[in-house]
């Protein structure tokens, strides 16, 4: 079974290895973001699992986005450019679900994620922010499947 | 109470093919289907009527007919004992009696190739699961098609006999 744990942990660690754009704030981590120029934001927001039945391998349609925020005066597309860097990361990658509470870190699954979907979200920041904060959001849909094995 | 009326949906079901070796015969449960099996018991009928009247005319039985099936798979493997020995039977080579695969026909030699299909729906109550056998099961048509979620495998044939046994495990 792919849990929600081992299928978080498994696209966090793969994005750590894989984005060095920026400093990148996980959920439940508390960041001072004040100080800093630049950061993205790692979310999975839905875990969907798909009717099956019960012999058969867990299949969970899962959600990821990607936050990315910028307050630099002098690069007025750097959220885009960090959004895209975030996408070339992730967009289109199959990423193995392993579990790390096991020692070996078996292997559980993979989690295939589709092509990605970027929004600007700046303008609806509060008038105190706009041109200062930018934000722009990622969000990629993906299929985690556990291993099937033959029975 | 040794049945119950509860109702059975997709999850509750599981379907298996058995080829004819003998003694252990190979099988496989089949993962990722689509939970849409369907089947069909069909019969014709001889409608003889009395210079037209349907109530002064009868019926008799026509030709026996065999059942139909089909069901929708998720697309995986398809070659995996035909590509190396070692590796385990995959239900597209087992569906094709693919060389080297080693499948077997449950019909004798000369005869069309047909497998055995077992068709298992738990009762979710616990009470009395029922196990639909249907054999000698012919293909008609294997439809691969491409998906963006997920490609399939789509099977259609027929089990050459007038209806399946049905059964209580």
């Amino acid at each position: 079974m792919v849990t929600a744990e081992a299928i978080t942990r498994s696209v966090q660690t793969f994005w750590a290895a894989g984005f060095s754009a920026s400093a990148t704030v996980y959920p439940g981590q508390q960041a001072d973001t004040s100080a800093l120029e630049e950061w993205v934001e790692l979310w999975i927001e839905s875990w969907e699992e798909a009717v099956r039945r019960d012999a058969s391998p867990h299949i969970v349609r899962v959600n990821v986005t990607v936050h990315c925020f910028s307050r630099s005066a002098t690069a007025a597309t750097r959220v885009q450019e960090l959004a895209d860097a975030a996408r070339d990361v992730l967009a289109r990658q199959t990423i193995v679900i392993r579990d790390y509470d096991e020692s070996g870190t078996p292997v559980l699954g993979h989690v295939r994620l589709r092509e990605a979907e970027m929004h600007d979200m700046t303008r609806p920041q509060g008038a105190e922010h706009r041109g200062v904060l930018r934000h722009a959001v990622v969000a990629i849909n993906g299929r985690a499947e556990s291993l099937a094995e033959a029975i | 109470m040794a049945v119950s009326n509860l109702t059975r949906n997709l999850r509750d079901g599981e379907l298996r093919i058995k080829d004819g070796t003998s003694g252990t015969p190979q099988s496989l449960t089949v993962l990722l289907d689509e939970g849409d099996l369907r089947w069909a018991v069909r019969s014709n009928t001889i409608e003889v009527k009395d210079r037209g009247s349907i109530t002064d005319g009868h019926t008799r039985k026509g030709d026996e007919e065999p059942v139909s099936l089909s069901f929708t798979v998720k697309w995986t493997q398809l070659i995996g004992k035909a590509g190396n020995p070692a590796d385990p039977l995959q239900l597209y080579e087992m569906l094709m009696f693919t060389s080297g695969a080693d499948v077997v026909s449950t019909s004798p030699d000369g005869e069309q190739e047909t497998l055995t299909m077992e068709f298992t729906v738990v009762d979710p109550a616990g009470v009395a699961g029922e196990k639909i056998t249907f054999s000698k099961v012919y293909r008609e048509s294997l439809t691969m098609t491409e998906g963006d979620d997920a490609n399939l495998i789509a099977f259609s044939g027929r089990a050459f006999e007038t209806e399946p046994l049905v059964e209580r495990v």
